[in-house]
């Protein structure tokens, strides 16, 4: 590979971070601070270019931009989304196979950035709360395929190559974004069982399990009961997925709240459990007779979740996920259950002395996450299987930890957080054709990503930038006078 | 006011800061600060919360670096990048928070990063315990250098801070409000060694908020105001009440005005009350009081003896062994922190981190804290976002709370705004029964003054008062009845108008005067 498409490559992503501290410290700052211009002139200024390039770069997939049937449009208009915020996003993989307008357009961004800071910020970029998280994490995905890229290239093998084809088997056509999505669904709803335990002080490390109890219950409940009608089936299947994950989050909960046991000890164990009792009961008790491999019954058609997208397998479960990240938020955000959940998770102290119970609020906190996690171990049984196979290994109960830290257990950053992870697995298979490298590789990246994301420091070491926080200008802590 | 000037004498000086600033982003914690230190002075550094004593010193000690000034020592200009450095100049700190390891003993501890040591890696504890000894002896400071300082009472184990700067070499010592911790005869123990540590040729920069020890001990006395000096004096030039107008930069009530008591019905009674600590130890051994509606009962007491399990148990945060609590008519005996909360009671607890409020939610959502549950906060389980705020809103300028926005978090204002939050949420509501436990500690002056005025105005309006603190002076102030606290037990309850200091004193340290 020349050197000159590595000069690019870094000088583009040199470029693109200037320009996205410099948004995020114009996004941070009082309109009053803003000494030259208004806020929304150089908001202008600073998106006019990428925005258009980006449009541009969006012409060639309107060829496959459906409007009919309604379910397609709204796919449709998702995947556009999708493709635009990668633009403004990750250029690193966008602008690869468009390098030289890539590199002019965020030159000429950077430029805007850097009168920015001449005219009007005069110092380091600093960002605030929600924004600083942003920026931070998207500049921590950008570091750690920074050094993709280059662990690529120790291999011998071509790095845009290999990123393109990740790229593009992400999000490159309607087929793969479905795909992305089929394998975000179940790192969404894990992703919201491990934020609802940390924002309860809980480290609820047993996704994987609850996941499994709530594919057993489906597929079950979803195979059994011949003759019932779509409209009570369903709902009785995934209640029994939701049912048995709640109860088998519930019980190290109970544990902890009565006895102190510590929870990460039991989810750990109750995994096991879960996984070894749920492979014998597939070969044993509940395996279908007539089939050549060890699996379930097929789960019947009155208990299936419809597919959504034609010819993909994208189903309904999607909008299950959708509609949990609304009720997690809500739940958590604006009622008095999820105020007592986070005042039990800031301090047990301060809790108790507002007459929580602390006890019965950890039990609760881990139900939750057991039923997320048993609706996604369901969905995947009655949405995209059919069945359960015996060794269903999954280990997306692990990735959902990594999601939720990812999201900062924001229940609304869980989205992007598990597309970015579903999307990432999904394109690993194209990256690997094309650049003939193992798809490992992206296990390295992603633990990159969580790297930098767990110790955002280092990332703003890199970036030089400061980030002014909730807990902000402790001028003297521990002195007291 | 009597405020003079020292004159700047050319020699002498132990240290010079000259126009000190220190900014942070939105404050300027320092601004153009001048201070001398006088060789074998104890120099008092006056001031309230986020008056700028912290920063001053921190940038002394060379936790910060200031972005104006010039700090000279012996007459030398010096650039102090690290606490290292500062203890290479001869300068130790005693925080008030003390940095030792508890399970070491209290040479390990002192020699800690400057061992002793033979052949270049091996410890030498003989040759360690004899400068330790050596040091010991010359100050008068009885430790012994095997004992572990887990087993040593507080007042020793800042003795062992002390001995650890001077073992490396202090001349200044910086001492952070090291009386916080203390009973009144251990203060007199520290203004002694104090004192000897001055006559030995040492300087002292001795920080505090409290008048009375600054006027014991202290040569010379800084007042830090906004981050200005205020002024410099002398404890003969200065007055209690002007000190207190310079720290607060206006006249200050240091004294409470309020009328005869006028009790009504017992509102708290607790019978033979027991109750066991963290470690399985009785600590409460049959507490018997009672508190009328229209009185303050203050709890005097040197800490540590029972009296947050009192309190503890008293809220329902704490079961009790036996005994009884009834609280208007109602035994609650270990209840539930709610049910004691619904039976009207308010608690502004001990520990405003711990328990008082969460440092991370907002100012809106710690002032709905413990009614959070209920209307207008919540209709059934659905918060209400636009009732909080606007309860927030009237508190907030009801209560003078100082902070930016009500959706500021709560962690990020200063001490005494926070204690001003707690007070606020837990007098917002109709109680009849006030439990507070150190209401003013870590608070600043200006804000000790409101919350002492608001504790008597409920007072007033008939509730009663269990007033706990190891402030003496907020006790007699404050109270109507004071009830002395020792090893578990009162050791006595007296009429606050003909009780005595002294008396108290004894009683505090288990002493019946009388016997």
């Amino acid at each position: 590979m020349p050197a000159s498409q590595l000069i690019l490559f870094l000088a583009g992503l040199i470029l693109w971070a200037i320009w996205i501290a410099a948004l995020g410290d114009l996004v941070s700052r009082d309109p009053g601070e803003i000494k030259r211009g208004s806020r929304g002139l150089w908001l202008v200024g600073f998106l006019a270019l990428p925005v258009i390039t980006g449009i541009i770069f969006m012409i060639p997939a309107a060829k496959q931009f459906a409007v009919w049937p309604p379910g397609d449009l709204i796919f449709s208009i998702l995947w556009f989304f999708a493709r635009f915020a990668s633009w403004l996003g990750l250029p690193v993989f966008t602008g690869l196979d468009v390098a030289p307008i890539w590199i002019a357009v965020w030159a000429v961004s950077a430029l805007v950035g850097v009168a920015y800071f001449l005219l009007v910020s005069r110092s380091r970029p600093t960002i605030v709360g929600s924004v600083g998280d942003i920026i931070t994490i998207l500049l921590a995905v950008n570091t750690a395929l920074i050094i993709g890229y280059f662990l690529i290239l120790v291999t011998g093998s071509d790095p845009i190559a290999a990123y393109q084809g990740l790229y593009e088997g992400m999000i490159g056509d309607k087929a793969r974004f479905a795909e992305t999505l089929v394998a975000m669904t179940p790192f969404v709803l894990m992703g919201l069982a491990v934020a609802v335990g940390f924002m309860t002080g809980l480290f609820n490390i047993g996704a994987e399990g609850q996941f499994y109890v709530g594919a057993m219950a489906a597929a079950v409940v979803g195979s059994s009961f011949e003759g019932l009608p779509l409209l009570i089936h369903l709902p009785l299947t995934v209640g029994a997925a939701m049912l048995g994950g709640g109860i088998w989050g519930a019980i190290p909960g109970f544990l902890k709240a009565r006895f102190g046991a510590h929870e990460v000890i039991n989810t750990i164990m109750m995994n096991y459990i879960a996984v070894k009792t749920v492979d014998y009961l597939v070969k044993n008790v509940f395996r279908d007779p007539t089939a050549s491999l060890d699996r379930t019954p097929y789960v019947l058609e009155s208990a299936t979740l419809p597919i959504w997208v034609s010819n993909s397998r994208l189903h309904f479960g999607f909008w299950i996920a959708i509609a949990a990240v609304a009720v997690i938020w809500w739940l958590m955000y604006k009622t008095t259950w999820g105020f007592q959940m986070r005042t039990v998770g800031a301090s047990h102290g301060a809790s108790r002395y507002a007459g929580m119970k602390v006890g019965r609020n950890i039990v609760l906190a881990m139900a939750i996450g057991g039923v997320l996690s048993g609706l996604a171990g369901g969905g995947e049984v009655i949405g995209l299987n059919g069945y359960l196979p015996a060794a269903f290994t999954s280990g997306s109960g692990f990735d959902s930890i990594a999601v939720a830290l990812l999201a900062k257990s924001n229940p609304i950053a869980i989205l992007p957080a598990a597309f970015l992870w579903g999307g990432l697995r999904n394109g690993a298979g194209l990256m690997q054709v094309r650049a003939g490298i193992s798809r490992d590789l992206i296990d390295i990246v992603q633990a990159f990503v969580i790297l930098f994301v767990a110790a955002p420091q280092i990332v703003r070491f890199i970036y030089r930038l400061r980030v002014v926080g909730v807990k902000q200008v402790v001028v003297s802590r521990g002195w007291g006078s | 006011m009597p405020v003079s000037q020292v004159n700047a004498a050319t020699t002498g000086l132990a240290l010079e800061m000259q126009g000190v600033t220190k900014r942070f982003p939105g404050v300027l914690a320092n601004d153009q600060v001048d201070f001398q230190l006088r060789k074998g002075e104890i120099h008092a550094l006056l001031g309230e919360n986020g008056a700028g004593k912290s920063t001053l010193m921190n940038i002394l000690y060379g936790l910060y670096t200031p972005d104006e000034g010039k700090t000279y020592l012996d007459g030398k200009d010096v650039t102090i990048h690290s606490p290292s450095d500062a203890i290479a100049n001869g300068i130790g700190m005693v925080h008030q928070h003390f940095m030792l390891i508890p399970v070491m003993t209290v040479a390990e501890n002192i020699t800690l990063g400057q061992e002793v040591t033979k052949a270049g890696a091996f410890l030498d504890p003989k040759r360690a315990r004899r400068r330790i000894n050596e040091l010991s002896a010359q100050y008068g400071f009885e430790v012994d250098p095997d004992a572990l300082v887990a087993d040593l009472p507080v007042g020793l184990q800042q003795r062992v801070e002390i001995i650890k700067a001077l073992y490396r070499h202090a001349d200044i010592l910086i001492l952070d409000e090291p009386t916080a911790v203390l009973t009144p005869q251990e203060i007199e123990e520290l203004f002694r060694a104090m004192r000897s540590l001055v006559a030995e040729g040492k300087s002292i920069i001795f920080i505090t908020h409290k008048l009375k020890e600054v006027f014991a001990v202290a040569d010379h006395i800084t007042v830090l105001r906004n981050g200005r000096v205020v002024g410099t004096t002398t404890p003969a030039e200065a007055t209690e009440a002007s000190l207190a107008a310079m720290m607060v930069g206006r006249e200050v009530i240091l004294r409470v005005s309020k009328d005869e008591a006028e009790p009504g019905k017992p509102v708290l009674e607790v019978r033979n009350l027991q109750a066991l600590d963290e470690r399985e130890q009785i600590v409460l051994r049959g507490v018997n009081f009672a508190v009328q509606e229209g009185e303050v009962l203050g709890i005097a007491g040197v800490q540590g003896n029972g009296q947050t399990e009192l309190v503890e148990v008293l809220t329902g945060l704490r079961p009790s062994l036996s005994g009884q609590v009834i609280i208007g008519g109602q035994d609650v005996t270990n209840t539930t922190p709610r049910t004691v909360t619904e039976q009207g009671v308010a608690h502004i607890p001990e520990d405003r981190h711990e328990f008082g409020m969460v440092t991370s939610y907002s100012v809106a959502q710690n002032l709905a804290l413990v009614t959070y549950y209920q209307p207008p906060f919540a209709r059934g389980v659905v918060m209400q976002d636009k009732a909080i705020d606007d309860n927030a809103t009237t508190l907030v300028e009801e209560f003078d709370i100082r902070t930016p926005s009500i959706h500021t978090s709560g962690g990020s204002l200063s001490g005494g705004n926070q204690q001003k939050l707690v007070v606020a949420r837990e007098l917002s509501r109709p109680i009849k029964l006030l439990i507070a436990s150190q209401p003013t500690r870590g608070v600043d002056v200006g804000s000790i003054e409101f919350i002492h005025q608001r504790i008597i105005e409920q007072r007033d309006q008939g509730v009663a008062v269990l007033l706990v603190s190891a402030e003496l002076d907020e006790i007699m102030s404050l109270s109507d009845r004071i009830a002395v606290m020792y090893h578990g037990e009162i050791m006595a309850t007296l009429d606050a108008e003909t009780a005595e200091r002294a008396t108290l004193g004894l009683l505090m340290a288990g002493v019946h005067p009388n016997q």
